[in-house]
């Protein structure tokens, strides 16, 4: 069995950086790695012994991350007048962090795929496995997420792309 | 590759060398364990200190004061009792997760996409007998029969095995109606929670409601006028709020 502290050392590169494909602020989504691996670790005597706790891991960091964006967005909502401060990821330069805020326009199963695919480079079987569908769907959100992002993107930067 | 393709590696790449680059941040429990040992050790000194010092102090000017260490057990976490006392569901070992094909409920149309979302993992997670990702998807503000608030309370699924988890997917099968809520409409399974009054739940309704209570449960939820069994909600931006029973 691998040890907990083996298992967040080894993992929380790739989960960070799923985390902040899906949130704005490096902050927000050290946050968020660490409520996904405090889960793991009340729990590791099982989620040890699963198939994959990696997958599982990042099944319950997509969960949080749906939260924390439902959760902000009230926020956003009641502090509207005043205009909240915006967030800031200081470790990603400006064309990266405009590309994920493109993403995060995309419904919330496009912007998912996305994250576990490009920037966790999880495969489609692990993809679908983590989100809990097939991979026909999981193919489908990124076929669509891409088709979106061709205007966003295009809009945000012409030059870049 | 598409340029859209070549954008999103690039802010890919990025990313995964910046989340490189940040050091993991210790445990908040490693932190809280810290703490709480600064703690423990502070108030160990403490009745260590009253022990020897203070108590035989006190004891020549009054009453005795109370032995050191006489601490009075945490209370239990309260369970709401439950008006289910049987249930045709039998109950399995938490460790086997036998097929639920007989509760497998289907997509519902005109859900909001939230509140489907929030269905369709419970569903998942219950479905593989997942107790702990069933934990993680309970909101802050959830509620259970089985004590407390959050979604800490859950975790007792671990003893209780399988008949809760029946319960949740027999309930998420049923039809559902919408209860205004703190914040927005909570859609509830079944609809008879969201009905004034028994008498209203209809026959097909009771017929779906028997997979999940017996007919001396239905003869209780008569006389209290209204039905006070299972059932769960959902908020309208997709928080699992309750999945509780009694009144």
């Amino acid at each position: 069995m691998t040890s907990f502290e083996a298992f967040y050392r080894d993992e929380y590169p790739g989960m960070l950086g799923i985390a902040m494909a899906l949130v704005d602020g490096t902050s927000a989504a050290e946050d968020l790695v660490q409520e996904a691996f405090l889960s793991a670790h009340r729990r590791w005597d099982r989620v040890s012994q699963y198939d994959s706790p990696r997958a599982w891991v990042r099944r319950v960091l997509i969960n949080r991350a749906t939260s924390l964006r439902r959760r902000l967005a009230s926020e956003m909502r009641a502090v509207s007048r005043v205009g909240p401060p915006e967030p800031s990821s200081p470790d990603l330069t400006p064309e990266t962090a405009g590309v994920w805020k493109a993403v995060h326009r995309l419904p919330r199963r496009q912007q998912q795929v996305i994250a576990l695919h490009y920037v966790g480079q999880l495969s489609m079987a692990e993809i679908a496995d983590v989100m809990g569908c097939s991979e026909g769907a999981v193919k489908s959100h990124l076929h669509r997420a891409r088709d979106h992002l061709r205007g966003s993107l295009a809009t945000w930067n012409e030059r870049e792309l | 590759m598409s340029k859209v393709d070549q954008a999103l590696h690039r802010a890919a790449v990025e990313t995964r060398q910046a989340a490189m680059r940040r050091r993991p941040v210790p445990l908040e429990t490693q932190r809280r364990a810290h703490r709480q040992g600064w703690l423990t050790f502070a108030a160990a000194f403490a009745l260590v200190v009253l022990a020897f010092g203070l108590v035989p102090w006190l004891a020549g000017i009054g009453e005795p004061a109370p032995p050191v260490g006489d601490t009075t057990p945490p209370p239990e976490p309260v369970v709401t009792s439950s008006i289910i006392t049987e249930t045709t569901i039998a109950t399995a070992p938490a460790s086997s997760c036998p097929s639920l094909d007989q509760a497998a409920p289907q997509p519902v149309e005109g859900l909001p996409e939230a509140v489907a979302e929030t269905r369709d993992a419970i569903v998942a997670a219950a479905r593989s007998c997942d107790f702990e990702l069933l934990e993680t998807l309970a909101g802050e503000r959830f509620s259970s029969s089985f004590g407390g608030g959050g979604s800490e309370n859950l975790s007792i699924w671990n003893d209780k095995g399988l008949e809760p988890t029946v319960t949740l997917l027999n309930l998420l099968d049923m039809g559902h109606a919408t209860i205004p809520g703190p914040a927005g409409d909570i859609y509830v399974w079944p609809a008879a929670h969201s009905y004034e009054t028994w008498e209203e739940v209809t026959e097909e309704e009771m017929n779906e409601l028997a997979r999940i209570h017996s007919e001396g449960e239905f003869d209780s939820f008569g006389a209290a006028g209204s039905y006070l069994g299972w059932r769960t909600g959902i908020s309208e931006n997709g928080e699992w709020m309750f999945f509780i029973a009694g009144d």
